[in-house]
């Protein structure tokens, strides 16, 4: 039954998410590239595979050379969309991850380094995690995005039985996505979930205040850098002041800031478009690259895979570096000190959570009707909204727009579900909508939660046609 | 409003003929597009349009209009929507035309004069000017999202307003397209101009449905030297209103003079987690001027305030004063947090009845039972009491009705009217009758037909409006 679903919901979204899909199901991550690519950094590390803490590397950083490299393709004469259809179809054959995993090594060595960097941070820092090797299981950020829930609960729930057999109480993690996956989403999805996540960044500034290390200069380094801020971690999490407090630590930096910064960041064109929104993504991250340069810094730091990938194809002439390496290199000539107590506004503060009252076409409609119901249709989350911002402020990829579309379906209104699912999946999932919504609506939970229900609808809608009546494409 | 099969087809034609003059990829006609441009702030009225238009330039509004007016296509101009009386909505079908990509916003320092073009918003316009040491003072509390277009369609006021006004208090010149594709400049982008009656006025306030403002002028001022922020906070409404009465009495000007109930207050604070008092009411005086006078006339306005039974607070750190202002531009959309639905009055009485009208609104609000936080423009005698009910509950939602009636009613009695700065669209077509009826002057709605039929003669634009 379950898996009849996740066959026909191939119908309704398009290829480059089904590729995606394709790849978590065949290798256990999204490109298919299989434990043994995706552990490749941590090999000749000395730690242990049980421990209550676990560094968990995520399903980006291990594998993001090798989406560099399919990125660049899809910027080729060769349509993301054509590229797509034929890499699933090399997918099921498993030809295209042979073929990624051969081109891309060069290009992944680096993100492989940011690893091994981050590990050996946290080991001079007097933390020794454990790693899961080929064991680690992918957080599922690709079902849970492209609104594929039930795929995604059951999945979380499989994640959840491995992180138990490991002993793991705490994760730490440089990927901010899946610290907010683990932080929110798990508990969201999985009744009873009790494992705290904390990000790279928030525990080496603890480690590095607490433990009075004085981090020493970077000679190889740009003096005068600037720091793109992740959505997901400043945003989100409260993860602002930490990542500064290491840059201003290190002797010698100049940290410029941009004009969106903090948790007013710009997005800079992940959140999953790149995939289905290429040229919606590609505006986001040029004007974001812009920015950043425009503050005269040559270096533009960042802690997120996803944002250094868009960042890093930009096109923007700029260093794009992972704050990761710079303190690892900072910390190789570090001195002790006095140990301090910092305190940062927002730490480690409770996320707040939007479960769904169940994952079937009712259970979902009975969740977004209670929210939609809510929006007073003000719009003042229209002008902050990222992909507003990039396309003159269409209504039906604004924020105000998709609740509004979100409201339609719940209503059952006359709309084509692939249509609908087309205009939430150019969201970024970016979060800026609902930090100036006065209604506190939690708008990209109500997105993800409408990608699911508009995939359920179109299949429902199919079925009744017998064709591809639902179906865009 | 669905269309015969015939209107159908030469409804297609003719955006198929605005596709090929303008480019197709402005045209939207999906209606997965279409929804989201059904609604406004009302968060009640809803109409979907037939199709959207994106323009980017004067002539792309001109060659729409030309269309539309030969096909007889209703059309509705669109800022951001954020009106809170429909009048945005496509009540008849027809065609939305998008203002929002037309943005443009160039200052002109030595001229005190800006240009903006409709789609840009009344906060970006403050925004470039204060690079140059000048400020557009019109600061709707929906400044972020209220475009120059809309804005001046609904002349829009804010907490500014009690020293500088309104919109219309700024405008020196317009471009508007008129139905047939006609382009119109009128006014002079020079701080002084005449040439007959002002027929700039003629759209102001005219809620789009006299055609398409594109461009707009304004002179602007220098910001203020200097900014004292005088607190009252009163054991009730009427106290606080008769302080700001005497205020205005006493010939002080203040730059805004805002008021706010318990209600409200609490609402904010539980919003917005900004520390509030919780009972009584509180009044805000926001005095600037030159260096030298500025303590002087601070200190007049506390007297006032105290005289009335206040105790009150002086302040010029601009962090404190920033939180006060954000306090209350937040008034309304915090009060959507806590309420299912709420509905904003908009009335205005003259200053020597403030406070009566705010005693007679006290005693709505216990006769009804309703909710009813109550905030506004002290400084020109401007105040939204703002009805919440549960929308599920009939009986809430009639005496919510009848309430909004008596609202209205108190305004037309003391003298005053019925909307202040939020316009009349569908919501308030009704009370604007009755208030013309007391008034003695119902062939107001008569004159602007005749008026209508001079610029719009097959009443394309945005119709439904005011009845019209
Ligand atoms: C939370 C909140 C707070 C508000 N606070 C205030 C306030 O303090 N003061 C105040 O005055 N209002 C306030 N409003 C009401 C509203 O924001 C204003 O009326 C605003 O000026 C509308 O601008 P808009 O761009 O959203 O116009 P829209 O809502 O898009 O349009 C409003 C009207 O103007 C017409 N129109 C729009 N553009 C043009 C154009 N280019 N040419 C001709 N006609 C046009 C439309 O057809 C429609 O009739 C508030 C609204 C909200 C939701
Ligand atoms: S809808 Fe919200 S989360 Fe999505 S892109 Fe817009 S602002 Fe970001
Ligand atoms: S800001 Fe919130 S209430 Fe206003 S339109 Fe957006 S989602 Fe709705």
């Amino acid at each position: 039954m379950f898996l009849a679903f996740i066959d026909a919901a191939s119908a309704m979204i398009p290829p480059e998410v089904e590729l995606a899909r394709g790849g978590l199901a065949r290798g256990g991550d999204p490109l298919g590239l299989g434990p043994r690519v995706r552990s490749a950094w941590a090999e000749g590390l000395d730690l242990p595979s049980r421990g209550e803490l676990l560094f968990y590397a995520g399903d980006f950083y291990p594998v993001m050379g090798y989406a560099e490299l399919l990125l660049r393709l899809t910027r080729s004469p060769l349509s993301t969309r054509r590229l797509a259809s034929l890499g699933g179809a090399l997918m099921k054959l498993g030809l295209l991850p042979a073929a990624l995993r051969i081109a891309g090594r060069g290009a992944n060595s680096r993100y492989q380094a940011s690893l091994r960097k981050a590990v050996n941070t946290l080991i001079r820092l007097g933390v020794r995690p454990a790693i899961l090797r080929e064991e680690e299981p992918s957080f599922g950020a690709v079902l849970h995005t492209y609104g594929l829930l039930d795929e995604f609960s059951e999945h979380a729930r499989g994640v959840w039985e491995r992180l138990r057999e490991a002993g793991v109480r705490t994760i730490v993690t440089p990927d901010p996505v899946a610290a907010l996956f683990f932080r929110k989403h798990y508990p969201e999805f999985v009744d009873g979930w009790d494992v705290d996540a904390v990000t790279w960044v928030e525990l080496v500034a603890e480690r590095v205040a607490s433990e009075g290390v004085r981090l020493g200069p970077v000679s190889r380094w740009a003096m005068r850098v600037t720091y793109h801020d992740p959505c997901v971690q400043s945003r989100m999490m409260g993860v602002v002041e930490q990542p500064r407090f290491l840059i201003s630590e290190i002797p010698g930096v100049d940290l410029v800031e941009p004009t969106r910064r903090g948790v007013n960041t710009g997005c800079s064109g992940d959140g999953g478009l790149e995939l289905v929104q290429p040229e919606v993504a590609r505006r986001l991250a040029l004007a974001r690259g812009e920015e950043l340069k425009n503050t005269g810094a040559k270096l533009a730091l960042t802690s997120c895979p996803a944002c250094l990938l868009t960042l890093r194809s930009s096109g923007v002439e700029m260093f794009f570096g992972d704050l990761i390496d710079m303190v690892h290199d900072a910390l190789l000539s570090a001195k002790r000190g006095e140990p301090r107590e910092v305190a940062w506004a927002g730490a480690r503060r409770p996320l707040r959570l939007t479960k769904p009252r169940g994952l079937s076409v009712e259970g979902l409609t009975s969740t977004l009707a209670e929210l939609a119901s809510r929006c007073v249709r003000c719009g003042f989350c229209n002008p902050t909204c990222s992909t507003a911002q990039v396309l003159d402020g269409l209504e039906s990829r604004s924020a105000r727009g998709r609740v509004t579309l979100i409201r339609a379906m719940v209503e059952g209104r006359d709309l084509r579900p692939g249509e609908v699912l087309d205009r939430l999946y150019t969201c970024v999932l970016c979060g800026a909508c609902e930090m100036a919504c006065p209604a506190g609506l939690p708008v990209p939970d109500m997105i993800i939660y409408g990608r699911a229900l508009a995939i359920k609808l179109g299949l429902v809608k199919r079925e009744e046609l017998g064709v591809d009546g639902g179906d865009r494409r | 409003m669905v269309l015969s099969e015939d209107a159908s087809e030469a409804f297609s034609k003719a955006i198929r003929e605005i596709s090929r003059r303008i480019g197709g990829e402005k045209v939207l006609t999906d209606p997965e597009d279409l929804i989201p441009y059904s609604i406004d702030a009302s968060k009640r009225f809803e109409g979907v349009p037939w199709a959207v238009v994106r323009v980017n330039s004067t002539e792309d509004v001109s060659a729409v209009l030309q269309v539309a007016d030969r096909e007889r296509i209703p059309v509705i101009p669109r800022g951001s929507a954020s009106c809170l009386t429909g009048a945005v909505v496509a009540k008849r079908g027809g065609i939305v035309i998008d203002l929002l990509p037309m943005h443009r916003v160039e200052v002109y320092p030595e001229d005190l004069v800006v240009m903006a073009e409709a789609g840009a918003t009344v906060q970006r316009v403050d925004e470039e000017c204060r690079r140059h040491g000048l400020m557009f003072p019109p600061d709707p509390a929906s400044s972020k999202v209220a475009t120059v277009g809309g804005a001046l369609a609904e002349n829009a006021g804010g907490i500014r307003g009690a020293k500088y006004g309104v919109m219309k208090n700024w405008l020196l010149a317009l471009e508007v397209v008129l139905p047939g594709g006609r382009v119109l400049r009128v006014g002079e982008p020079t701080l002084k101009w005449r040439w007959g009656p002002d027929l700039t006025g003629l759209f102001v306030g005219s809620e789009g449905w006299l055609g398409v403002i594109t461009r707009a002028w304004f002179k602007v001022i220098p910001v203020p030297e200097r900014v004292v922020r005088v607190v009252g906070v009163f054991p009730d409404m009427e106290s606080a209103g008769r302080a700001a009465a005497d205020i205005r009495a006493s010939g002080i000007l203040p730059l805004g003079l805002e008021i706010m109930n318990a209600e409200t207050l609490r609402a904010v604070s539980r919003a917005t987690g900004i520390d509030l008092p919780r009972e009584g009411a509180m009044l805000i005086a926001d005095v600037d001027g030159p260096r030298e006078a500025i303590s002087r006339l601070a200190k007049a306005v506390a007297e006032c305030m105290r005289r009335a039974g206040g105790e009150v607070t002086l302040s010029d750190d601009p962090e404190e004063m920033e939180r006060l202002y954000l306090a209350r531009k937040m008034a309304y959309a915090s009060l959507t947090r806590l309420y299912r639905a709420v509905e904003i009055e908009d009335i205005t009485v003259p200053l020597s009845r403030f406070p009566e009208a705010l005693r007679r609104i006290d005693e709505l609000a216990k006769r009804y039972g309703l909710p009813l936080p109550t905030f506004g423009h002290a400084g020109d005698g401007n105040v939204h009491p703002t009805i919440c009910y549960d929308p599920d509950d009939e009986d809430q939602v009639e005496r919510a009705r009848r309430l909004a009636e008596e609202i209205c009613d108190v305004a037309i009695e003391l003298g005053g009217a019925v909307s202040g700065e939020h316009g009349i669209g569908i919501q308030k077509t009704g009370a604007l009758r009755r208030e013309l009826r007391a008034r003695g002057a119902e062939y107001y709605l008569d004159l602007l037909r005749e008026i209508k039929r001079v610029l719009d003669p097959n009443n394309i634009m945005n119709p439904g409006n005011f009845d019209l």
